[in-house]
């Protein structure tokens, strides 16, 4: 039985000076110590013994539980002791969650609808199959006018189409509701037009206006320059330039300076040092008629904008195309 | 449209150097989108809009740039005196609305040849290729003035002269100035003399009625066509000419006999000749139009404080007739008919930029967000999170695409004119979208895609939210079915139940419909070979599509829940079992047996292999026992563990590991 003892005993010794870390002292203490440690297990055995091998064999297996646990303990601390540490090689590379992401035009529509929610906009979204009513008549585009020559269309049927522009939204909003209101609403639209590195047959816009009594010219210029230099920047220029659109007068395109040339003049601005960036006015009375509203009491701008133009120019991308190709090489930039 | 200054210059005085003056008119809402220089001369590109019509002309521009610089316009000077005479021409129009306004004009023996310099030097500026003085002369006023006007040989019309404008009849034809022969139809607005068709009304003339070298007689047509009539016709025929450009604009109706005149004194100065004949037969009203113009909504509106006398000298200076508060539009101002239109006039001279920006004070309105406008950015994130990326596609599809998932044509939407037959309908799905990804990426070198993307879906009549989940090169069904799982969690929505219905597109037995309280909201399932071969795929693929609105239907209030005061014990279990046991029987019965105590039972090990028995598997779980208001000891857990085993063994012949 002594020497069962006298064993675990230099077993553990040899043990000990073998763990240098506190992972590896742990498992000696458990091996020795723990519940079921050799040790432990040993001490248990004793009392099962004649009672006159008891207090000798007791007192040295105190003895050397009380010596382990402090060579244990003492070993402890100085694992502990930083420079014990082995170093690692910061230069090598960290190990990546394969994190997953939002395609760069939902970033930028985010960030769009961001700034407005902000300025107590809300979004609503309109169906991409409309009628000939909402995408054109009631936006003051009746039959053979030459404004829908600029929003050449998909055609469903003689009467149904997907619609051209986000602007359809401000007929359905205002059928249904009195003014107050600020409304932000993103989506795709489709152009039949040919596949080029500017041009694709579906892009997204986001729409917005707001409509209330004293709305005036001056407001549509204070809410475009909080938002563009919300998108753009702080210090962003902004010009407001007379247009024409069918469903708003007085009408404005707006532009911000290149971002590209700061304004010098280079071939995205096609030298002007401005880039065109949305479309506004305030909302034409035969667009208010067609809702029922009172335009001599009511007055409110509206404004358009493509998104991926925006993208382009922020990310500094030059074809479209890539957007809807879905590389993932393309998507992880973003 | 192109503007050489040179040319401008003759009817207005222009100190500002060209590009203040490019700016100016851009600022004024007259677009100049480039400015060249040639030799001397410096050439202004304009991008007009589609209302100013008045402006594509060098008079024009010159009117505009008059307002602007406040200096006077020079006119050409020309003889207001025609030969008015009866019976030689008849006009007989037969669509009023189309042709509301038609003159014509005889003039004899004129000296068909090469233009003087100066004529063709105008004409070479802008790009127009001389022909000869006759022909040189109508395309000078037509783009001096805005007119378009056309001469014909008046030999080669039938006689007696008797001129029609009508409606072509349905396959009637005509060989226009450009060689090509044209079918036409109704929709058609024609010149025909007592035969056939001479001109397109508005677009080009005939060939064989054109001016030539050998022309001694001309009959010289300045008229006004409907805009709407022209674009349709212009559009029928695809054939757009400076002439269909300028009508589908709105020509000035009192311009008409001003550039008649214009041409017919050059003709007589170049060509020489004698006017013989004239006729104006003119159906539009006289009267100018007046607005009745109010000076608080002009300020209303802009948000400005500017006095009445300064708009009425803006419009002034625009050739508005200014008496009281009743303002008298010029005939060429076609696009301005009502107050708002004016107010549009005072702000773009005024100066946008003079207009102050403020933000709006007032009235907030109270509203509601949509549901399912805050729960989709949510979505997207737990998808990125779980590490897919969001992708974006067209929203139409190739027919074929549509029924390789099945559809019937009955639910299908097409386009009356789509681009390409690539994208001929409307997409009912999301997943041919995601296959077509999924395949440019492999082709790509990309052979690891988790992709998802959130976008409307169309059938009949609807229009719906999805979402839409493939996962390709990496990881199996069960990782799909994960994110689904992490989803409803994340939502409050009662776990997914997959149906073993079969779908077309999907490998039988290997996915099916998405259950949320027994209603179907979406499917999951593994894509079949053959469907995946046809977009050229040939690795496996998973794929998860949602009716988002059906999906979150289900959706839940989130409640706290206490969090457990005592600890919970963990006991694992394996066991083999026939393999058409599913784990589903396995985990309910489990929790039958168990009872309240059972907290949780996870799943956590398939296995197949030597130990298992043919047409057997081997599955683990860990169950975690736990009391509201105690620790549980160890003997009733092995009660409990016991009576699970038995259970199992009884109910499903299955072998308990140890």
């Amino acid at each position: 039985m002594e020497e069962d003892l006298k064993r675990i005993g230099k077993e553990a010794k040899e043990d000990l000076d073998k763990a240098k870390t506190l992972e590896e002292l742990e498992t000696l203490r458990i091996k020795y110590l723990g519940r079921k440690g050799s040790l432990t297990l040993f001490i248990r055995k004793i009392g099962d013994l004649p009672r006159e091998k008891r207090p000798s064999l007791g007192k040295l297996a105190n003895e050397i539980k009380k010596n382990l646990s402090q060579e244990i303990e003492e070993r402890r601390a100085k694992a502990k002791e930083r420079h014990l540490l082995p170093p690692l090689d910061l230069t090598l590379p960290g190990k990546r969650p394969s994190l997953g992401g939002l395609h760069p035009i939902t970033q930028i529509l985010n960030e769009v609808t961001g700034i407005f929610l902000r300025l107590g906009f809300r979004v609503v979204q309109g169906p991409e199959i409309e009628t000939d009513y909402y995408n054109f008549e009631a936006l003051n585009m009746p039959p053979g006018h030459p404004a829908r020559g600029m929003l050449d269309t998909f055609y469903l049927s003689k009467n149904t189409l997907l619609r051209s522009h986000t602007s359809p939204v401000q007929i359905h909003v205002m059928e249904k509701e009195k003014p107050p209101i600020r409304v932000i609403s993103p989506g795709k639209v489709y152009r039949y037009e040919a596949v080029d590195a500017s041009h694709l047959p579906m892009f997204h816009q986001v729409e917005g206006f707001m409509v209330d009594e004293g709305i005036s010219f001056s407001h549509l210029k204070g809410i475009l320059e909080v938002f563009l230099n919300g998108l753009f920047g702080p210090k962003t220029p902004v010009r407001f330039r007379p247009s024409f659109f069918p469903y708003t007068e007085p009408s404005a395109e707006v532009d911000i300076g290149c971002l590209i040339c700061k304004g010098k003049g280079c071939s995205v601005c096609r030298q002007t040092g401005w880039l065109e960036i949305l479309g506004s006015g305030m909302i034409d009375p035969s667009v208010f008629k067609a809702v029922g509203y009172d335009s001599e009491k009511y007055t409110g701008f509206a404004f358009g904008m493509g998104i991926e133009r925006i993208a382009m120019l922020k990310y500094n991308i030059s074809d479209m195309r890539l957007f809807f190709e879905n590389d993932l090489r393309f998507l992880r930039q973003f | 449209m192109k503007v050489p200054l040179s040319w401008l210059r003759e009817y207005i005085d222009i100190k500002l150097p060209p590009k203040e003056l490019a700016h100016r008119l851009t600022m004024a809402g007259v677009e100049v989108s480039h400015i060249q220089k040639s030799g001397k001369d410096t050439i202004l590109e304009l991008d007009l809009t589609t209302n100013r019509g008045d402006c594509a002309s060098i008079i024009g521009v010159a009117r505009e740039v008059s307002a602007l610089t406040n200096k006077p316009l020079k006119f050409p000077r020309i003889s207001e005196k025609d030969k008015r005479q009866k019976g030689i021409i008849k006009v007989e129009i037969r669509d009023k609305k189309g042709c509301p306004r038609y003159s014509g004009r005889v003039i004899k023996g004129v000296g068909v040849q090469p233009s003087p310099p100066w004529l063709k030097e105008h004409l070479e500026s802008i790009g127009i290729k001389p022909i000869n003085n006759i022909v040189d002369i109508t395309n000078y006023v037509l783009f001096e003035s805005g007119q378009p006007l056309h001469a014909f040989d008046l030999d080669k019309l039938v006689s007696p002269l008797r001129i029609i404008v009508r409606r072509a009849d349905d396959g009637e034809r005509i060989t226009t100035l450009d060689g090509r022969e044209r079918s036409l139809d109704r929709d058609i607005l024609i010149i025909a003399d007592g035969k056939r068709p001479i001109a397109l009304a508005g677009i080009m003339g005939g060939e064989d009625t054109q001016v030539t070298d050998k022309t001694r007689n001309i009959l010289l047509e300045s008229a006004y066509f409907d805009p709407i009539v022209v674009r349709r016709g212009a559009k029928r025929v695809n054939l757009f000419t400076e002439s269909s450009y300028r009508f589908e604009r709105d020509v000035d109706p009192e311009g008409v006999i001003t550039a008649s005149r214009r041409a017919r004194d050059l003709i007589l100065k170049l060509a020489g000749g004698e006017e013989v004949a004239f006729i104006d037969r003119n159906l539009l009203p006289r009267k100018p139009k007046r607005i009745t113009l109010r000076k608080e909504r002009v300020n209303w509106v802009l948000g400005i404080d500017l006095p009445w006398d300064q708009m009425a000298r803006i419009l002034k200076r625009l050739g508005f007739a200014i008496r009281g508060r009743m303002i008298g539009v010029p005939s060429y101002r076609r696009d301005v008919t009502r107050e708002i239109d004016l107010i549009e006039e005072i702000a773009r001279i005024h100066g946008y930029h003079r207009i102050p920006s403020l933000l709006p004070e007032g009235r907030i309105a109270s509203y509601s967000q949509e549901p399912l406008e805050t729960l989709a950015p949510r979505i997207r994130e737990i998808l990125v999170a779980g590490g897919y990326r969001e992708v974006i596609n067209y929203g139409f599809i190739s027919l074929e695409e549509g029924e390789r998932m099945g559809l019937s044509p009955r639910q299908i939407i097409k386009l009356t004119n789509p681009l390409t037959e690539r994208q001929n309908i409307m997409r009912p799905s999301l997943i041919p979208g995601l296959l077509k990804n999924l395949i440019h990426n492999l082709n790509q070198g990309n052979p690891k895609v988790k992709i998802f993307e959130l976008g409307r879906v169309f059938s009949l009549g609807k229009e719906e939210m999805a979402l839409g989940a493939l996962l390709a090169g990496e990881g199996d069904l069960y990782d799909l079915k994960g994110i689904l799982e992490a989803l409803c969690e994340e939502l409050a929505i009662p776990s997914p139940r997959i149906s073993s219905s079969p779908l077309t597109f999907l490998l039988p037995g290997r996915g099916g419909e998405v259950l949320i309280a027994n209603r179907k909201v979406g499917l999951l399932g593994e894509m079949d070979p053959k469907v995946l071969s046809y977009f050229g795929i040939e690795v496996g693929s998973f794929v998860l599509e949602l009716n988002l609105e059906g999906f979150l239907l289900g959706k839940r209030e989130k409640r706290f829940r206490e969090l457990p005061r005592y600890p919970a014990i963990s006991r694992d279990i394996a066991l083999i079992i026939p393999e058409e046991i599913t784990s589903q029987e396995i985990v309910q019965t489990i929790y039958s047996l168990g009872g309240r105590l059972v907290e949780e039972v996870r799943f956590f090990d398939l296995y197949r292999g030597a130990q298992i028995p043919p047409g057997h598997k081997g599955l683990a779980y860990s169950i975690s026992y736990r009391a509201k208001n105690r620790t549980l000891k160890d003997e009733e857990i092995k009660k409990l563990q016991q009576r699970i085993s038995s259970g199992l063994e009884r109910g499903f012949g299955a072998r308990i590991r140890k």
